[in-house]
């Protein structure tokens, strides 16, 4: 067990939600707490963003050494989804197995097993995938001109279910089906301190000569781009930062889990409150003749520098959040003043106001709050609709993290318990897809 | 499928609200009152005699969508300020249920009904026109949950539950079959 950090004596801080002393902790908190009783909508929305943060933190700092300023996470040593769902239907990679280079990576030389596999935006699909953005709404390119790859990643429990009840396959999905069973990943259980399924999507970015890599959590990585539409395969070393963090949790009461999104604290503006003098990841403020938000014109290469994308957040961080933020990045910056952590931002936490059995339920998806979230690295184009200057979100068209999901299913056509990972399945067929 | 829908009690004292508002009456309300705004309170009040669900159920302690307070403001803005000066005033003097039998309200009233079950308000000088409130709005209407169904371009129903028998009626405080 890793040790706790007792956190609670930082000079200055006012505590802005009931969790004092704060602890961090390696500790995966199963359930949250509820700091006013009865609660109300903005108690009960800082509970949650709380507990997103003491989950965020529980998978990312390092708890062995606090000291150092970057650091590789627990979750980045979880298994991929491509490890789970292979392309023959074959059973999922042994928990803890590297991810398996492509040709095109191991003729770079020797094989550095430390680094990640990160596909890319070209492999376009029409589902949810971790090479694309939703929908197929199109890749995001940085400032650099550097397309920005994804990686979705599973804990153990979530894995074991899937493999467990041979969910990685096509017929194993269909089987269950049959079986009449529902699909139900297990939850946090606080009773018996046992630990739910947890889904991680991460966003990273090319770093380059413009980027101050002290403020991003760093991989080293082969970047892989699959041939397609003419254009040739390839794969080349990189340093990557971290850009944009979905952390998805199933607390414990919770049956449509919790969904929280992180970024990092340069990606870009809001739309209205521009600072024209600050470097962004996806913005550009001398850029007079470019629309914001909007996906680049296809064909899309990742092989060559691109035209930039320029995004900005629809949506500012609500202040109660904002404040969140700021104590846990002043616990951060006051443990080790050059750690990467503390330039991420919790953007919310999406959470049922209602949870019920979502297959029983009039309101399946338990009425969440707030309606709409959107991660500018991860949603940057369906965060809304501006018009004169004016915003406006619709319901399953504007990001909705717990409304898009809910509509997953696996190949089966059966309710994927909020997951599209399940869709990725292949056929145990030879040739099968 | 569905354990928690809505009785058909729920529903009949839903439509005895809506028939009730719309029963013609001969006499007319006497103004005794000074004048006053209708309050979100008495709005509450109204909105669940007129629907037959219960305020806990409209007005959620944990409401993100606030939709009662959308429908609030649009009667507030849509109605002649004299008809919810009346309405105020008797709301201070009679029960909905006395005031759903009067010719005053009965457009009011059911407008109120309207908003709930079809997210729509519907002109007070023309009954031929309504208009969707917004796109929350849309989605919201009771109407949708009583019948288990949906409106176009939104559900909440999983992938083929269309192949699947509907559920029983059920009351959805209670969590008991009617």
């Amino acid at each position: 067990m890793r040790k706790l950090l007792f956190l609670g004596f930082v000079i200055g801080l006012e505590p802005v939600f009931a969790i004092q002393p704060f602890e961090l902790s390696a500790t995966i908190p199963l359930s949250v707490e509820e700091s006013v009783s009865p609660p109300t909508l903005e108690s009960r929305q800082k509970d949650f963003d709380g507990m997103s943060w003491k989950t965020f933190l529980a998978l990312s700092w390092g708890f062995e050494e606090p000291k150092q300023n970057d650091n590789q996470t627990l979750w980045e040593s979880w298994l991929d989804v491509s490890q789970i769902f292979k392309e023959n239907g074959a059973p999922p990679d042994d928990w803890g197995t590297p991810q398996t280079l492509p040709a095109a990576c191991q003729a770079l030389g020797e094989v550095d097993k430390n680094s990640k596999l990160l596909t890319q935006i070209g492999k376009t699909s029409p589902v949810i995938s971790a090479a694309n953005e939703p929908f197929n709404s199109g890749p995001l390119i940085d400032q650099n001109g550097e397309y920005t790859r994804f990686s979705i990643s599973v804990n153990l429990p979530m894995y074991n279910y899937i493999k467990n009840n041979e969910l990685y396959n096509r017929e194993g999905q269909l089987a269950f089906k049959a079986s009449k069973q529902n699909i139900n990943f297990p939850a946090h259980n606080s009773a018996t301190g046992q630990e739910g399924a947890i889904m991680i999507k991460a966003a990273w970015k090319i770093l380059k000569n413009q980027d101050d890599t002290k403020r991003f959590h760093k991989i080293n990585a082969y970047v892989y781009t699959a041939a397609e539409n003419g254009f040739p395969e390839s794969c080349r070393k990189e340093t990557l930062g971290l850009v944009g963090f979905h952390l998805t949790y199933k607390a414990a009461g919770m049956p449509q889990w919790v969904w929280a999104t992180f970024e990092q604290v340069d990606n870009v503006p809001d739309y209205k409150n521009i600072n024209k003098s600050k470097h962004y990841n996806y913005f550009n403020p001398n850029c007079t003749i470019c629309e914001v938000n909007q996906p680049p014109a296809k064909p899309w290469n990742p092989s060559v520098h691109s035209a930039p994308t320029q995004a900005v957040r629809f949506s500012p961080v609500v202040s109660p959040t904002k404040e969140i933020n700021e104590y846990f990045q002043t616990i951060m910056n006051g443990l080790n003043p050059n750690t990467v952590w503390q330039y991420y931002m919790l953007i919310s936490s999406q959470w049922a106001t209602q949870p019920s059995d979502p297959l029983h339920s009039v309101q399946p998806t338990g009425v969440p709050a707030p309606q709409f979230l959107a991660n500018t690295a991860l949603e940057t184009y369906i965060q809304g609709v501006e018009n004169k200057g004016v915003i406006s979100q619709v319901p399953n068209v504007s990001s909705s993290c717990v409304l898009c999901h809910w509509n997953a299913t696996s190949t089966a056509g059966q309710a994927s318990d909020f997951t599209y990972t399940l869709s990725m399945a292949k056929s145990r067929q030879v040739g099968g897809k | 499928m569905f354990n928690n829908y809505y009785s058909r009690r729920q529903i009949l004292k839903g439509s005895a609200g809506l028939a009730a508002t719309s029963l013609l009456n001969a006499c007319s309300f006497n103004i005794l009152q000074q004048t006053t705004d209708l309050t979100f309170e008495e709005f509450q009040i109204i909105s669940v005699f007129v629907t037959g669900f219960d305020k806990e159920t409209l007005f959620p302690p944990l409401d993100p969508i606030q939709i009662g307070k959308v429908y609030y403001t649009v009667l507030m803005e849509k109605t002649p300020k004299t008809t919810l000066t009346s309405l105020a005033k008797a709301m201070k003097q009679h029960s909905v249920e006395q005031l759903s039998q009067l010719n005053d309200f009965t457009d009011v009233l059911g407008n109120v009904a309207i908003m709930w079950y079809l997210g729509q308000w519907r002109d007070l000088n023309d009954k031929n026109i309504s208009t969707v409130i917004s796109s929350m709005a849309y989605t919201q209407g009771l109407a949708w949950q009583v019948a288990q169904a949906h409106p176009m371009g939104y559900s909440e129903f999983t992938f083929g539950y269309w192949s699947e028998a509907p559920s029983k009626y059920s009351n959805v405080n209670q969590g008991v079959g009617a």
